[in-house]
């Protein structure tokens, strides 16, 4: 290996990421290169020197402007999910129930547990249950409209709120779901 | 600020906590603030994309899940919405000016640095002032390699280059910092 070489891997050697016969060939060749040692605490000593005082103080009361515009009040549901998030997740969950009531007329649990009973796996009384809550199902949704019109509402409400919380971006780079990535 | 103590702020402010916020942005404002500067070259620029960056970043919050490093994932928006800021004003962006760097510091120049005779408040000045004029290209890695601490894998992904690319600009911005200490005074810069 030359010079170049072992000094392309000075930096790999301080994030620890060399492997151990790296390692040792990069300190071996530092004890005979002065010209590589040099460069070894030369690099050494940029992370000693520089530090944050190197870089430019900040603006006067850059915190309080922050914070000044930061968004009223903010309800966070549990695990951290937005109001659009939750309202899109509940709208969903309507329409599956909506389309349960559909197809509930073609009394698929009385038919499941029909199905079942067939291969010995359940028995009479679970046949009854299935049958039961088939009818419950069906007797729910003899009226879904309002529950249609909620659902459609909820949809709407989730999109304008998920939107709103893209916070005006149309880079691709810095959208949430770029975000979501890290 | 303590990995641990930064994460039970994000927690917090996740919730809407604004005070562990602000702790948050006290402890990350100077790095924000000087990539931003780093890229526009302009202090009112910069100091509107770092409000604007602290913004977003809090009404994003709860999708960082912590594999990466806050302080990675905040330089990554930074620079993302630098470059996009630089674009919207018309300007170029950085990367074309490489080649013509290269061409004005010759990499492979020896160096006679007597670095070890220079005092070190000296040459910590001296440091200080050739970083600042260090072109910006090699000015970003040297920045959160050595002052923010960062990985050359966490450059790299903040700089969305390879890492090959950053360990070159890595040891050029050395070489160009190395030639400077060696020839100059802080009077000279």
């Amino acid at each position: 290996m030359e010079c170049e070489q072992f000094k392309a891997l000075i930096d790999d050697y301080l994030d620890g990421t060399l492997t151990q016969a790296e390692g040792e060939a990069l300190k071996r060749h530092l004890a005979e290169c002065g010209v590589c040692r040099e460069e070894f605490d030369f690099v050494r000593m940029l992370a000693s020197d520089l530090s944050e005082a190197t870089l430019d103080d900040t603006p006067p009361r850059l915190t309080d402007r922050i914070l000044e515009r930061l968004p009223k009040a903010r309800f966070v549901f549990p695990w951290g999910l937005s109001m659009g998030e939750v309202a899109i997740t509940a709208a969903t969950l309507i329409f599956a129930v909506i389309f349960s009531f559909l197809f509930a007329k073609y009394a698929p649990f009385d038919a499941l547990s029909h199905t079942l009973n067939s291969f010995g796996i359940f028995t009479e009384k679970i046949m009854a249950v299935g049958a039961s809550l088939n009818e419950q199902i069906l007797a729910l949704g003899q009226h879904p409209e309002p529950l249609i019109i909620i659902g459609i509402l909820g949809l709407a409400l989730g999109y304008v709120i998920w939107t709103e919380e893209d916070y005006g971006t149309n880079a691709a780079s810095n959208s949430p779901k770029s975000l979501r990535r890290l | 600020m303590e990995r641990a103590e930064e994460a039970e702020y994000i927690k917090r402010a996740k919730r809407g906590d604004k005070e562990a916020f602000a702790a948050l942005i006290n402890a990350h404002k100077t790095l924000v603030y000087n990539l931003a500067l780093g890229i526009l070259k302009d202090r009112q620029e910069a100091e509107d994309l770092t409000q604007e960056v602290f913004l977003r970043v809090y009404e994003n919050l709860r999708f960082f899940r912590g594999e990466s490093r806050f302080s990675v994932w905040l330089s990554k928006v930074t620079y993302n919405m630098a470059l996009n800021r630089l674009k919207a004003l018309n300007r170029l962006p950085i990367a074309l000016e490489e080649e013509n760097l290269m061409a004005a510091s010759p990499l492979n120049e020896a160096s006679n640095s007597p670095l070890a005779q220079i005092e070190e408040k000296e040459r910590r000045k001296i440091l200080r002032e050739a970083f600042s004029r260090l072109p910006e290209i090699y000015q970003l890695p040297i920045m959160l390699r050595y002052i923010q601490g960062f990985s050359v894998s966490e450059v790299a992904e903040v700089l969305n280059l390879p890492e090959g690319t950053v360990k070159t600009r890595l040891a050029r911005a050395r070489n160009i910092l190395k030639r400077k200490l060696a020839r100059l005074r802080p009077e000279e810069l």
